[in-house]
């Protein structure tokens, strides 16, 4: 992997060189090479109050992203692992500004100081944690946003301005439940992601599934019916492959929750049905009701902000029917149930495994608007180099037959679906993409690439296949051959 | 016991929900007794009710016997008091004294007015013993008139008793509530007192009941508060109820109709003014000399002097129009008194996607009809209707309704069976007994829009022209969006009384925080004076299920049923008021003619002659009026031909607009996703054809008015005016309104009920009626969707680029095309449908003139001939002239109103 890897790569490195000299300016271009080296950058979008930092929370398994019932995110913050905490504005203009920040054991905060959200293009937050080596999360501003500038800083940083396109190499795009033909919706999207020219960096998440439907106990599969409908949607499938119910709130919870708030969840669990059925009738209710010792009300209020109404009722019904006793098992169980962990997967299958493919990708793109805003004969050169690494590597071919396919631009009829799979549109592992059981042995993977191949190529001799498809199709193959081949 | 209408399991009566099947127990109709005698105290069900009666022979009526009793006991006997309300309050029994020990009783400047008819409560839970009884806010009481002067008398005298009891009602958590305590106790009270609820099964309690409960239900607590009372009108019956101690006088249309009869002063004074000469231009208005009692003493009680039950002087006006052969008459004044009692309100349902408006709308009318489920969403507006039971139609586009169970209504009103609609169905109407909507009141379930910016927004904001009040709804988990502020601000334009709802309030601490956020985001665009309130459908079911006040409390429903009644109700049921005032003017007028010249003629011969002659040059000028060749019809004729070109124009100045901005598009910005391009396409379209409908509108508007003109010429014109023979005000009074109405902008949605003929005012519907016929026009043709599928796709980003453009233009241009061909055709035939409708409304107005001449003509010769009436029939004729009078004054109090409220 790492070979093929350095494959791709060293074509970019190098045209990355041939550029320097031709569109050196405003650093750029190192901007850029420092981008391929270092982690992919994940975006998280979506409409205000989407549930944007809730998530990126628990992405991280921390509290980093500050959060509240109102509009909170203003400025767009990119987390990125280190060895130590430090908090960076990087203004639009000038130098870089170190921010004070704040940091205890249940929130961080930083302040922008005297400067204002507008000044920043964004924030650099370094954190040290596992879970960002692999990934920088960044988190935007809600489109849709009252505040008008709110939402355009999202979009300046998400859309092709004169900078370049999007600073992200993929997007996971929270939805609540939306109507799929919601114009600002759609325009959200393709601000982020057509740009980048393919659908493959995107994966719709269902957030704050926990509402959905009164917050009833069956909320959660809800949701999974509501994401699945979602990704049978020609419209929303064209635009993200795949869409996972999370909520978010229930899962940073998870991965957040402290020994008293579970021991007060046990109390509330420990509390005659009746009253505690009344409890939890409504927010306001478990508030301010009366209750026993240990249960203060700031106690419950905290426990509410935490959990969500949602997530109290689990807790208690997990508790009071001792599917769980202790604060762990509570901990792992509401991740289990927050669909956190599917998430993580699908990111995992999606977007690190193909980490590198994606960098080339926004690095090409990006190279290509500031070759096209160049003009001449020089950005003319620099556009046909990078078509022809495009159309060298394999696995950037891949990505491009594989969105026009998602979007209904060519189509195989019945074997859409199987060329579709093949190209990686469910996850970039052989045995994903053949359709097999995971963790396959080899000899079997290599097989069914063999027979793949060979009715693929059956396929691409029917004299009444257009063009486009027999492009397809040639894809389709050379993806089964390279399964086959690296079997061996 | 409640049997259960699903499987006919017997339940509890405090369940909502059938214990074996799951079915929701429909209070309306398993709790027989109650709807059944609220149904005897409330005629708002037209066919049960017994009070106004619906028949002539109203005094007959079984019910009739019950309403002397009413107007009689309050005797403050100021027998001409014109209250500034339009409505003489029917005095409330003066409270007693004694019985009502907490709240002060008077309400100083106020008249006190007897708690209007039993509202009827929305839904009575069924619930039985249980103390804290289930606050069923039932918002505005129902117009229903009649029954309202029985009961006052014992209601009175039952309150003490509830609220001697003020069941523990630990904080009284209306912090907004400026009322002193005893409101408050008497809030308690009727929330208290579940016996209101259920008449029948507590016996004891029932005169309570009967209206302060209901009326509970009618005026969400704290109402009377809010209400200044100076601002008194009619359609708020229940206010009065709502706190004794402040009571302000309101009348039911009922009694005013009953206290009319009473006001002999005024008629007389009128019947003077008439007879005096009056400057031609004046007649109508308010002002004029021939109401001169109504601008006096404004908060004078007003009583009905005499002890004439009063109700029936609209039943025996409709006695002697049909004696007299004109049953024309008889049926405006049927369909008259018909809207005087209920009042059609629709109350539009809107809001994105998901944000619980289903939920809501179950809620209100307490019974599962919307389909609320968490992941199929409602695709077809869903009315729900009061109805004796319990049905459902569907109505599809291009063929017949059907008619279908409770249960199927996911089947064609959600994604579940009809994603996309593709059923075509245009409505769902569900009707329901309930009390609440037996007032003519109609909720309309809406589909979430989607994206307040898609075309499905565009459109659903057309058809909020026909809504009397709006609900924005959107929900407690986060702020209002940029869009959603965008869809309240357009919305208000077309409909003014508009409240934001945020629903789900119970699921979220931060609830109110964000109501204050979204207040300060309303302030900031503008829309600082929308009311902004937060609610929980769950909670507002559970606790009428649970008969939990504290629940109910919390639901936020109480609030919200009472600000639907101050911002919605009320002003429509003025304005109802107003305009039912002025047709009955009108009617008054027809009727009055005959007789007064009679009376006229009866003098001597020298005047027999004269009234004989004024008659029939008026009845020449109205046969030329009426004839094909006269101006009018001329101008008609001309005036939607020149509309009918202009229409077309721009319509096609439209299609090249938007055609124009689609290239335009395609140019400048690449849409880089074709599915942006097709939504953002629709929505345009949609807006332009909206607008096209609306212009429409506009141009029939005008011309209708101007014809309107023609036909005020023609009255003024006429001698009657100054000699007051006639029609003075019969034409000049609409005229006059019709300015009011246009100007206040409300001719727009005059129609709506379609409650037959209303002079001058019916023609608007089908004016109006373009608009909101228009939702399915444009939708049928959509080729647009995956329409870039076969588009060749090359390698080439350049010609990639270039070749979709030119493919989507030729696409656009094909859709607009087909757009353009079917919204012309449409239009077309629209103009043409509304001049013929303008045209026959005129045409009957004019023959009805005619008749009305006819008769005064015959009456005349009558008293020419017999000079000296025999006793007898003088009797009569003086009883028809009381009667008459008795109208006239009411509808100038009805039409006064629309003064007061404007």
């Amino acid at each position: 992997v790492t070979a093929r890897n350095d494959q791709l790569l060293t074509p970019v490195r190098q045209l990355l060189d041939v550029a320097e000299p031709i569109l050196g300016r405003s650093g750029r271009i190192g901007e850029l090479r420092e981008r391929l080296d270092g982690p992919l950058r994940v975006a998280i979008a979506g409409k205000v109050k989407a549930g944007k930092s809730t998530l990126l929370n628990a992405l991280v398994g921390e509290r980093v992203a500050p959060t509240d019932a109102s509009e909170c995110t203003r400025v767009v913050t990119q987390y990125r692992n280190s060895h130590m905490y430090r908090v960076t504005g990087v203004p639009y203009v000038g130098e870089p500004i170190e921010l004070r920040f704040r940091r205890t054991d249940r929130d961080f905060e930083f302040s922008l100081g005297d400067h204002g959200a507008d000044d920043f293009k964004y924030v650099d937050v370094e954190w040290p944690s596992d879970r960002l080596r692999d990934m920088v999360l960044i988190d935007t501003p809600g489109l849709a946003s009252v505040s008008v500038d709110v939402s355009d800083r999202t979009q300046r940083f998400l859309s092709t301005d004169e900078e370049g396109p999007g600073d992200a190499d993929a997007v996971l795009y929270l939805m609540r439940h939306l109507h799929p033909m919601d114009l600002s919706f759609l325009e959200a999207f393709k601000d982020s992601i057509v740009t980048l020219g393919a659908t493959v960096n995107s994966i719709g998440v269902l957030s704050r599934a926990d509402e959905i439907g009164a917050s009833r106990p069956n909320a959660m599969s809800s949701a999974a019916r509501i994401a699945a409908k979602y990704q049978a949607d020609p419209r929303i499938n064209a635009l993200c492959q795949v869409v996972i119910p999370v909520t978010g709130l229930i899962a940073q919870a998870g991965a957040t929750l402290r020994q008293d708030e579970a021991d007060a969840l046990r109390a509330v669990a420990a509390m005659d049905r009746a009253d505690s059925t009344e409890l939890l009738l409504s927010a306001q209710r478990f508030v301010t009701r009366e209750a026993p010792p240990g249960l203060e009300p700031d106690v419950r209020a905290r426990l509410l902000e935490r959990l969500g109404l949602f997530g109290v009722r689990l807790s208690v019904e997990l508790f009071g029917t001792e599917r769980v006793s202790t604060a762990g098992e509570l901990a792992a169980e509401l991740e289990a149930r927050s669909g956190i962990q599917e998430l993580r997967q699908v990111l995992g299958g999606h977007f690190a495994s193909r980490a590198v493919v994606l960098k080339v990708r926004s690095t090409l793109a990006t190279l290509w608007s500031l070759a096209e805003l160049q003009g001449g004969s020089e950005g003319r050169m620099l556009r046909d180099r990078i078509r022809d690494i495009e159309r060298a590597a394999h696995e950037l071919v891949e990505i491009r037959l594989l969105s026009e396919l998602r979007r209904g631009t060519v189509s195989l009829g019945e074997g859409t679906l199987e060329a579709r799979r093949i190209l990686g549109d469910r996850g970039a592992a052989a045995d994903a993409r053949l359709g097999l059981p995971p963790s396959t042995p080899p000899d079997e993977v290599r097989a069914a690439a063999i027979s793949a191949v060979a009715r693929w190529r059956l396929v691409v001799e029917d004299p009444l296949l257009t063009a486009d498809a027999r492009e397809v199709v040639r894809g389709v193959i050379r993806s089964c051959e390279g399964m086959a081949v690296a079997g061996q | 016991m409640t049997v259960c209408p699903g499987c006919g399991a017997e339940n509890d009566d405090t369940v909502v929900f059938c214990a074996s099947c799951g079915d929701i127990i429909d209070w309306g109709s398993s709790s027989g007794p109650v709807m059944a005698d609220h149904r005897a105290s409330a005629p708002s069900n037209p066919p049960a009710a017994p009070a106004e009666p619906a028949e002539p022979a109203g005094p007959v009526e079984p019910a009739e016997p019950v309403e002397p009793a009413v107007p009689v006991p309050a005797a403050p006997p100021s027998a001409e008091a014109p209250s500034p309300a339009p409505v003489p309050a029917p005095v409330p029994p003066p409270p007693a004294p004694a019985a009502q020990p907490p709240p002060p009783p008077t309400a100083p400047p106020p008249p006190s007015a007897p708690p209007p008819p039993p509202a009827f409560a929305p839904a009575p839970p069924p619930p039985v013993a249980a103390p804290p009884p289930p606050p069923a806010p039932a918002p505005p009481e129902d117009g229903s008139p009649p029954p309202a002067p029985a009961e006052p008398p014992e209601r009175k005298p039952a309150a003490p008793r509830t609220t001697a009891t003020p069941a523990a009602r630990p904080a009284e958590p209306e912090p907004a509530e400026p009322q002193p305590d005893p409101a408050a106790a008497e809030r308690m009270r009727r929330l208290v007192a579940k016996s209101a609820l259920l008449p029948k099964n507590e016996p004891a309690a029932e005169p309570a009941a009967e209206s302060p409960s209901a009326a509970a239900h009618a005026a969400p607590a704290g109402e009377s508060t809010r209400v200044p009372s100076s601002t008194i009108v009619p359609p708020k019956p229940p206010v009065s109820i709502a706190s004794p101690t402040r009571s302000v006088s309101i009348a039911t249309p009922t009694s005013v109709v009953g206290g009319a009869t009473t006001e002999t002063s005024t008629a007389a004074s009128r019947l003077v003014a008439r007879s005096a000469p009056t400057a031609p231009g004046t007649p109508g208005t308010p002002s004029t000399p021939s109401r001169p009692s109504t601008p006096g003493a404004p908060t004078t009680p007003s009583t009905p002097a005499d002890g004439k039950p009063g109700p029936s002087s609209l039943a025996a006006a409709i006695q002697i129009a049909e004696r007299s052969g004109r049953t024309d008459l008889a049926s405006r004044l049927r369909a008259n008194r018909e809207r005087i009692r209920r009042t059609g309100v629709t109350i539009a349902i809107v809001g994105e996607f998901k944000k619980g408006k289903s939920t809501l709308v179950n809620a209100l009318v307490n019974a599962e009809v919307c389909p609320s489920d968490p992941v199929d969403a409602t695709v077809v507006p869903i009315a729900v209707t009061h109805g004796e039971d319990l049905t459902a139609t569907v109505e599809f586009k291009g063929r017949p309704s059907e008619k279908i169970e409770l249960t199927q209504i996911s089947e064609f009103g959600t994604e579940a069976g009809n994603e996309d609609n593709h059923l075509r169905v245009t409505r769902i109407e569900v009707e329901l007994p309930r009390r609440l909507l037996a007032s003519g009141l109609v909720v309309l379930d809406t589909p979430g829009v989607g994206g307040l910016e898609s075309a499905a927004g565009a459109l659903n904001l057309a058809t909020l022209e026909r809504a009397d009040g709006v609900l924005f709804v959107t929900d407690c988990s986060q702020e209002l969006t940029a869009p959603e502020l965008a869809y309240l601000a357009a919305a208000r334009q077309r409909c003014p009384q508009l409240i934001c709802v945020m629903t789900k309030a119970d699921l979220h601490l931060a609830a109110m925080t964000l109501c204050e956020h979204n207040r300060g985001h309303l302030a900031a665009a503008g829309l600082g004076d929308v009311p902004i309130l937060m609610v929980s459908s769950v909670l507002h079911l559970l606790s009428l299920a649970e008969s939990d006040a504290h629940l109910e409390h919390e639901s936020g429903f109480a609030e919200l049923f009472d600000v639907i009644l101050r911002t919605i109700w009320e002003p429509t049921r003025t304005r109802e008021l107003a305009e039912a005032g002025e047709q009955l003017a009108d009617l008054a007028d027809h009727l009055a003619m005959p007789l007064e010249a009679a009376q006229q003629a009866k003098g001597s011969a020298q005047a027999a002659e004269q009234t004989i002659a004024r008659l029939s040059e008026a009845q020449d000028r109205v046969r030329q009026f009426r004839s094909n060749a006269s101006r009018w019809q001329q101008r008609l004729n001309e005036g939607m031909q020149d509309a009918s070109v202009d229409l077309d124009h721009d319509l096609r100045t439209r299609m090249r607009t938007l055609s124009r901005m689609v290239d335009g598009r395609v140019d400048a910005d690449d849409p880089a996703d074709d599915l942006v391009f097709e939504a953002w396409v629709h929505k345009m379209v949609i807006e332009e054809v909206v607008g096209h409908y609306e212009m429409i509108s506009q141009r029939a508007n005008g011309l209708a008015e101007e014809i309107d003109q023609y036909f005020a010429t023609l009255d003024r014109e006429s001698s009657f005016q100054v000699d007051a023979a006639v029609p003075t005000e019969l034409l000049a009074t609409v005229h006059v309104s019709r300015d009011q109405l246009v100007k206040d902008g409300i001719a727009s949605r005059v129609i709506r009920t379609g409650q037959g003929y209303s002079s001058g005012l019916v023609l608007f519907s089908s004016v109006v009626g373009v608009v909101s016929a228009l939702p399915w026009i444009p939708l049928l043709a959509l080729p647009f969707a995956g329409f870039m599928a076969k588009r060749a796709f090359s390698d080439d980003r350049e010609r990639r680029k270039s070749a979709r453009g030119v493919e989507l233009k030729r696409l656009a241009t094909k859709y607009l095309d087909e757009i353009g061909f079917i919204v012309h055709k449409d239009s077309r035939d629209t103009v043409r449908r509304i001049q013929r409708d303008i045209r026959e409304h005129y045409a009957r107005r004019a023959e009805q003139l005619e008749l009305t001449l006819q008769q005064a003509m015959a009456s005349a010769e009558r008293a020419r001939a017999a000079p000296s009436p025999q006793a007898g029939a003088a009797d009569i004729d003086a009883d028809d002239q009381a009667v008459v009078r008795d109208i006239a004054s009411v509808a100038r109090r009805l039409t006064a109103g629309l003064a007061v409220a404007s």
